[in-house]
């Protein structure tokens, strides 16, 4: 026996005993080897008691290898990497390892929660349904909150990196046992692109625990051999990855661990690979279920599979005096493992009162006495089991001593993947499980995963379904089994460890018509939580069929859904986190608004500034002066976002007339008009400005946000309904940079700059459209205003911005010219009363609940104008957009409703500043029939509680418009 | 610029921004044949028709992206002609290169990279001869294969996004650390 690791066998095992690695479990220091688990050496250190039952807090051992344990859950790891709910199954060791059990405090083996277990004949099924029922769950629930649960998270942010990517093979091949390996060697020949995805760290499956020759070779040679045939072959090879998730059209989700206990300092910590395959071939092996017997949760309980995996892999010793308790052949192999490990092996008790007689001599060989038609009906011990109450074939019942016992009520082929994909089961009956049948998707369960155990007939299946060829004969019966679903006993007998639901608990949901599994799950938790019902599933139905005079296959099973096992939450979010959390485009002059210390927002997936905040400035502040400074002398503003299309073609203007609830086509050449876009609804969709270029040419400018939604619209109108106009649309939006100059010295500015066009008031008035050069640049110029102010928005080429923006500055800086940002911008709109899609309107929004009133008379059609003849459209007090007024000049909170007299909304604010221009605040609403109410007073409904307000037209500022046509 | 400079170098694989070039779209409503014939003398070079074909013009490239609608890469192209080119007929020739980023991939994890942003098979979609368009990073970019490595094209506004994408995305190719 090794030093400090007393189960700890003195040969044999895939574990490196030159490599010794420390690691703490619940606060002690322990040490184990490279190639364990954390379950191994544990095992090997003697740890019996590894956590503690979800409900009743009973002491639990370690019940499987594999993903399939269901006690052994795990907080791994300290601060923010501390992670819930790992199986110790699947942790490979490493050195500094920190883990200790979930549920319990303060420790596993001495838990206070321990006490609920005396209390435990009252805490059936439902019982929170049925107890915390009155006076009101919520009374209980802070209580219950707090004890339920497993696991803590980090509160931190994760500090590890999880990478993504995708892939695309022929042929992906999960799981790694000799069926897997088979169809990959298969599929590879015939030069297919091959993936093998296998959880385990090491290939192999079943041959880590048992020996066989396949093609000449042991087990270990020949899966080295495969593994170099593998790789020659290009077959991309993933250990430490499960398949998660199986979706339509074979896509696939694989969860690939990588770099245990290194992660940190930049290293990934797993990778998702989103995976879209031609075929899948499933080797996912079986899964062992245990015996339902009183006390079969006592911690030296074992899946005997199990046990002969930690005895033939990690050479740990689960125990020293073992019992065998089976309802088939498969779990004789494991009192033989013991035996060879030099345990002692009290006892082979079998269910079956006719046993094959080779597994009789077998036993006889090595003097283990064999008990047929026995069965263990109960179990002693508290922290560790101590003996096994027997009750023989005659019915006398014995007590035998023994710290282990290895259960095996036969094996579920591990279908979770095939169900996922669509599959349909089937129940066998001489395998005494369920296993798969057809399947919607390109996928066939291969090995002991098809209800295929016997080794011959499942490396030729596998070969055939590798090289893409049918199974062409049944499974050959490998085992003998009898199914024994209930043992019976006294005490409680569990089905679903992880949930402590019990044979009593599937019985009472039966009592209580909870009888169809899917209720079932739900009532009693069977099957929920990370394990996912992976021991207990068909033992549970199978109890539930005995309960209610069906059979298991008319029982049926529940769904299977992804995830197989949890995933971590940060693998979904991958690298998208941070700056790459969603892209953010940034505008032609970024560095020049970042030089002037702007702070950005997300508008409409740019970066755009919302204000230049000098020293001391609050937001407020920074809005008041900008706005401010625009009315006095100048500002400058990128709207470089601004959607550009040119849209040409002889039927330019017919189309833009469609589109456009006001008219478009007979705009003059170089002239310039507002217009509202509606969707089909009658719905204000977009708004924006449209040029003439030429006779057959527009440009139309569309919101921010709306450059490509606007053109994809275009387009669709274009392609899928009017395919007979002549027409092109063409996006430019980010080929031009666009700086509005805006304010009474916009046009000296201009001036000073130079520029090759007519800029007098009388030449290119507002609302017209000039090309020529501004500063030496080539550029497109719009004469319209968002501002109310005199300004000129001025396009050149994208990389020319920053140059264009020196020179406006420097030109305007004896003028006053100042940067600004949305927020002062905001302001300056709604002084003037401008609309603000998406601000000021919403999803319900029509023209004419704008003042657009006007396009009802419109002579063609165009798209949501029979909408807008609907009566609700039209009707008198529908919600119209009106300016508000404070009578003290404050500012009203956007999103406070009016109340008319009975205290019912009759609209609300969408927009609200205050003017450092007027001195008082200006505010725009819906009002119901609003149009005709300019001048009354209404009251607001404000957190604050009720003030008045008056309704005031549009524009607050320079109705006349003298400054905008300055 | 000093920002319009790119370039990054990990084990295995190259990322770098290109030199600004012209980049035109041309449309021709109906891929009008006349007109379409014009196109192609004043280029010199075929259109292709099939989807997502690409071919070569003068040492840069031509790339079908959709019916009728083309993106033309490389100097020297002369914008007006093409436009009078495909007139009477009706079609419009965007200059749009102030627009557009390009970006140039190499080295032996060069496809692995971009596995990481895109779900195309890009064996299948990215062979010699052809490009796509598609969904790459949550953004949409014109990807095609260049001698053993990739050229991307994408809207200019992201250049920093994708920039700090690609920084990330090949941290983890550091020698010895990544082997597959």
């Amino acid at each position: 026996m090794s030093e400090g690791q007393p189960f700890r066998l003195a040969v044999g095992g895939a574990i490196d005993r030159s490599r010794p690695l420390r690691f703490t479990w619940s606060g002690r220091t322990y040490t184990g080897y490279a190639g364990d688990t954390l379950a191994s050496a544990l095992i090997a250190n003697g740890v019996k008691v590894v956590g503690r039952s979800f409900k009743y807090h009973r002491p639990r051992g370690l019940i499987a290898a594999g993903v399939e344990e269901s006690n052994a859950l795990v907080q791994l790891g300290e601060g923010a990497r501390s992670t819930p709910n790992i199986r110790a199954t699947e942790v490979e060791l490493y050195e500094g390892l920190v883990a200790r059990p979930v549920n319990c405090w303060p420790s596993a083996e001495f838990d206070v929660g321990g006490v609920i277990n005396l209390a435990s004949r009252f805490l059936i099924a439902g019982f929170y349904y049925k107890t915390f029922m009155w006076p009101s769950w919520h009374l209980f629930e802070g209580l219950i909150r707090r004890m339920a649960g497993l696991g803590k998270v980090a509160p931190e942010a994760d500090p590890d990196r999880y990478e993504d990517r995708f892939a695309h093979f022929d042929v992906v091949v999960i799981g790694a046992g000799p069926a897997g390996l088979t169809a990959a060697l298969a599929a590879a020949a015939v030069g297919r692109r091959v993936a093998l995805v296998e959880q385990d760290c090491l290939l192999g499956g079943s041959l880590l625990q048992d020996s066989a020759i396949i093609d000449g070779l042991d087990g270990d040679a020949w899966i080295a051999a495969a593994r170099e045939t593998l790789a020659a072959a290009g077959v991309t090879i993933l250990t430490r990855t499960v398949a998660t998730g199986y979706f339509d059209c074979n896509a696939l989700a694989l969860l690939e661990g990588l770099d245990p206990g290194r992660h940190g300092a930049g290293r990934p910590r797993y990778r998702l690979w989103q995976v879209r395959a031609g075929r899948v071939i499933l080797a996912t092996g079986a899964i062992e279920r245990p015996l339902v017997f009183s006390g079969n949760d006592r911690p030296g309980v074992m899946l005997a599979g199990a046990v002969r995996h930690y005895v033939r892999r990690f050479a740990a010793l689960p125990g020293r005096r073992f019992l065998v308790f089976a309802n088939n052949d498969d779990a004789w192999r494991t009192a033989e493992a013991l035996a060879d490990a030099g345990a002692q092996v009290v006892a082979v008790v079998d269910t079956r009162r006719d046993l094959p007689p080779d597994c009789v001599s077998r036993m006889a060989a090595r003097e283990i006495p064999v008990f047929a038609g026995a069965a263990v009906i109960e179990t002693n011990g508290y922290k560790r089991l101590r003996s096994a109450r027997v009750r023989h074939a005659t019915g006398q019942v014995t007590d035998i001593a023994c710290d282990g016992i290895a259960m095996s009520g036969g094996f579920s082929p591990t279908i979770h993947l095939f169900g996922q994909a669509g599959g349909k089961l089937r129940y066998d009956k001489d395998l005494a499980a369920f296993v798969p049948a057809t399947c919607p998707q390109a996928a066939v369960c291969v090995g002991s995963a098809a209800g295929r155990f016997d080794l011959a007939d499942l490396l030729e299946n596998a070969r055939a379904a590798g090289e893409g060829r049918p199974a062409t004969k049944p499974a050959r019966v490998a085992f003998g089994i009898q199914p024994a679903w209930q043992i019976g006993g006294s005490g409680k007998a569990f089905v679903d460890f992880q949930n402590d639901v019990t044979a009593q608990d599937i019985a009472l949901s039966a009592r209580e018509s909870f009888r169809s599994v899917e209720h079932l799950k739900r009532y009693t938790t069977l099957g929920m939580a990370p394990d996912q019902g992976k021991t207990s599933n068909v033992n549970a139905l199978a109890i539930m069929a005995d309960e209610t005079g069906r059979t298991v296959a008319e029982t049926g099973t529940t769904r299977f859904r992804f995830p197989y096992t949890p995933m971590p939450l940060a693998s979904f979010a991958g690298r998208a986190r941070g700056e790459l959390f969603r892209p953010l485009r940034r505008m032609p002059g970024h560095a020049r608004h970042q030089a002037l210390g702007a702070v950005f927002e997300d508008i409409g997936g740019y970066l755009r500034p919302i204000g230049y905040p000098q020293a001391g400035e609050s937001r407020h502040d920074t809005e008041q002066r900008e706005a401010a400074a625009v009315r006095a002398g100048a500002g400058l503003f990128e709207g470089s976002p601004l959607g550009k299309l040119e849209v040409v073609g002889r039927d330019a203007g017919a189309f833009l007339d469609r589109i456009y609830a006001n008219r478009v086509s007979n705009l003059a050449l170089g002239k310039i008009r507002y217009g509202l876009m509606l969707n089909e609804l009658g719905i204000i969709i977009d708004d924006g400005v449209v040029t003439r270029l030429a006779e057959d040419c527009f440009l139309v400018s569309t919101t921010s946000g709306g450059a490509d939604r606007i053109a994809a619209w275009l387009e669709e109108w274009l392609q899928c309904e009017w395919v007979d106009l002549d027409v092109v649309v063409a996006p430019v939006t980010t080929a031009w940079g666009v700086l509005t100059l805006t304010g009474p010295h916009a046009r000296a500015i201009l001036e000073a700059v130079g520029t090759s066009i007519d800029i007098s008031r009388a030449s290119f008035p507002h609302m017209s459209f000039r090309k020529g050069e501004i500063a030496g640049m080539s550029a497109r110029i719009h004469r319209v205003s968002f501002t109310g102010e005199l300004s000129y928005e001025v396009a050149v080429a994208s990389s020319r911005v920053p140059l264009l923006w020196d020179s406006l500055i420097a030109a305007g800086r004896n003028r006053g010219i100042v940067p600004v940002g949305l927020d002062a911008w905001m302001v300056l709109r709604t002084e003037k009363g401008y609309l603000h899609v998406g601000g000021d309107t919403d999803g319900t929004t029509t023209p004419l609940n704008v003042g657009w009133d006007h396009v009802l008379k419109k002579a063609s059609d165009f798209v949501g104008r029979r909408s807008l003849t609907l009566p609700h459209n039209r009707q008198e007090d529908r919600l119209q957009l009106v300016g508000l007024a404070a009578d003290d000049g404050k500012i009203l909170p956007i999103g406070a409703h009016m109340l008319d007299a009975a205290g019912r909304s009759q609209g609300y604010v969408t927009s609200s500043h205050f003017s450092p221009t007027l001195g008082h605040g200006v505010a725009l609403g819906m009002l119901n029939g609003g149009a005709r109410r300019i001048g009354e007073t209404v009251t607001l409904r404000t957190l604050k509680g009720l003030e008045r307000v008056r309704v005031a037209p549009l524009c607050a500022y320079d109705p006349a418009g003298d400054r905008l046509n300055g | 610029m000093a920002d319009l400079r790119f370039s990054l170098t990990r084990h295995g694989v190259t990322v770098e921004r290109l030199a600004p070039e012209r980049v035109v779209v041309i449309r021709v409503r109906n891929s009008a044949a006349a007109a379409v014939a014009r196109v192609e003398e004043v280029l010199g070079e075929m259109l292709p028709t099939t989807p997502n074909a690409a071919g070569a013009h003068h040492g840069g490239s031509i790339c079908w992206l959709s019916p009728g609608e083309w993106m033309v890469v490389g100097e020297g192209i002369d914008v007006s002609a093409l436009t009078a080119a495909i007139a009477p007929a009706t079609g419009h020739v965007a200059d749009i290169g102030e627009g557009r980023v390009r970006y140039r991939i190499e080295g032996d994890f060069a496809a692995y990279v971009l596995t990481k942003g895109t779900s195309l098979d890009l064996a299948a979609a990215l062979s010699e001869g052809r490009c796509a368009q598609t969904l790459f990073a949550q953004i949409l970019v014109l990807l095609a294969p260049y001698g053993a490595g990739y050229e991307m094209t994408a809207d200019i506004s992201y250049a920093h996004y994708l920039e700090t994408w690609f920084e990330d995305a090949t941290r983890e190719f550091v020698e010895g650390a990544f082997a597959s």
